[in-house]
């Protein structure tokens, strides 16, 4: 047993508690892409955009296309069949934000515009 | 369990002010790992480590104190840059990682022996109750020791819960220890050059603080990161601390040399303390307001 637990000892758990209902954008571009990637598999995946701690700037973005998660701390948003999944958790830092697609051989990919930072890393993967 | 051995000792004790945060779950230490300067990928059970955690200016948020007690990271940090830290590290789990956080003040405090040297510490605790190894934590029934790597001093951290204290500070009392003043602790930090909240809540970055052995360049992004690595390859830091010692009054606070630069006095006590100056200053500064100061590096 350590110093940190059992023993009828325990630590109060801090915990995320701000949650926004999330709007986020999609340019053509982006949607563009994130129908090839998904064709055929629009029912059973999606893109999970969420942050975390890290980056020059504070917080780093991450995008995947996964299976749909099962967690009910998601939120969903449809754009023409391909759905984004949002965690809760990241609400607050994402709301807003803008999915955009440059087809472009240097600094190309997804870029994502964010209205909640204040500052973001030359690479665009970093905010704060 | 302590044996009273000898009431004939120099040592005294401090109880430290400190944040205190734990962190469980598989990915904890990951999740720290991307926030803080320092690489704590390979953290071993029981082992302590220094680290900082800065913001995008690469300016310093709080110093802390990163443990990994039995699958728990503790983390000590300044008291007033608590909810900065606990804020920056709850917002930034990933939705897939496994991590919870606890609030630990109030619960756990750091008791700190010190004196002339370690074996005198030992004799108070137990000569098998604190490890030889600087930096690794010894566990001992209901709580744990961690032997400090000082300079010129020897210094013993106890881990303890703070339902605890009375009973082990009583156990030290009768052995001769006595609980230290303000000043006489930072005697003692000045002297083996440990900062406090006074030196890392003035906004400065790490290598002014001489610090740059807990910042870590080559272990990939964390905030401030850019900044640090700037510095570092340009090698344009303009200010660091001296530990310093005076014949005048002085206090804390900013002043001007008769060279025109600032000199800012974050310890002090009775005369010897610590200051951040320009690199251009010479080992004998003198203040506008006729105070000289002679530094030397920590």
């Amino acid at each position: 047993m350590g110093i940190l637990g059992g023993g009828g000892f325990s630590l109060p758990v801090i915990t995320q508690t701000d949650v926004v209902d999330v709007k986020i954008t999609v340019t053509d571009s982006a949607l563009k892409q994130m129908k090839n990637t998904i064709k055929g598999e629009e029912d059973s995946h999606c893109l999970v955009v969420s942050a975390q701690s890290g980056g020059c700037s504070g917080y780093l973005y991450d995008m995947k296309i996964m299976e749909n998660p099962e967690s009910d701390q998601f939120q969903i948003q449809d754009f023409e069949g391909v759905k984004v999944y949002i965690h809760n958790n990241d609400s607050a830092l994402l709301n807003g934000i803008e999915l955009d697609f440059k087809d472009t051989l240097m600094g190309g990919g997804f870029n994502i515009t964010n209205p909640n930072a204040s500052r973001a890393c030359g690479c665009g993967q970093s905010f704060g | 369990m302590i044996k009273l051995q000898s009431n004939n000792t120099n040592c005294k004790y401090y109880i430290q002010k400190c944040s205190v945060t734990v962190v469980e779950g598989k990915d904890s230490v990951s999740h720290i790992n991307r926030i803080i300067t320092s690489n704590i990928s390979n953290i071993s059970d029981l082992e302590y480590c220094e680290s900082l955690i800065c913001d995008a200016n690469g300016k310093i948020i709080d110093a802390i104190e990163i443990s990994n007690i039995s699958e728990q990271l503790l983390i000590l940090g300044i008291p007033r840059s608590a909810g900065k830290t606990r804020e920056l590290i709850v917002s930034g789990i990933h939705w897939n990682e496994e991590v919870k956080i606890m609030n630990g003040d109030g619960a756990l405090s750091i008791i700190t022996i010190f004196g002339d040297n370690i074996e005198e510490i030992k004799k108070i605790l137990g000569e098998d109750n604190v490890n030889q190894k600087i930096g690794i934590w010894k566990e001992v029934n209901n709580y744990y020791t961690l032997n400090i790597d000082l300079k010129l001093d020897a210094q013993v951290n106890i881990l303890i819960q703070n339902n605890s204290i009375e009973e082990f500070t009583k156990t030290i009392i009768l052995q001769g220890v006595k609980l230290s003043d303000k000043d006489t602790w930072d005697i003692h930090r000045i002297r083996n050059g440990i900062l406090s909240e006074q030196e890392y809540n003035q906004g400065f970055l790490p290598a002014e603080l001489a610090l740059d052995k807990i910042v870590d360049l080559k272990k990939g992004c964390y905030p401030g990161q850019e900044i640090h690595a700037r510095l570092e390859s340009r090698g344009k830091v303009s200010k660091k601390i001296m530990r310093y010692s005076t014949d005048s009054q002085i206090d804390i606070g900013t002043y001007k040399s008769d060279t025109g630069r600032k000199i800012r006095i974050t310890s002090n006590v009775n005369g010897k303390g610590l200051a951040v100056v320009s690199v251009k200053e010479k080992n004998l500064i003198n203040l506008d307001d006729k105070i000289s100061l002679i530094t030397e590096e920590l």
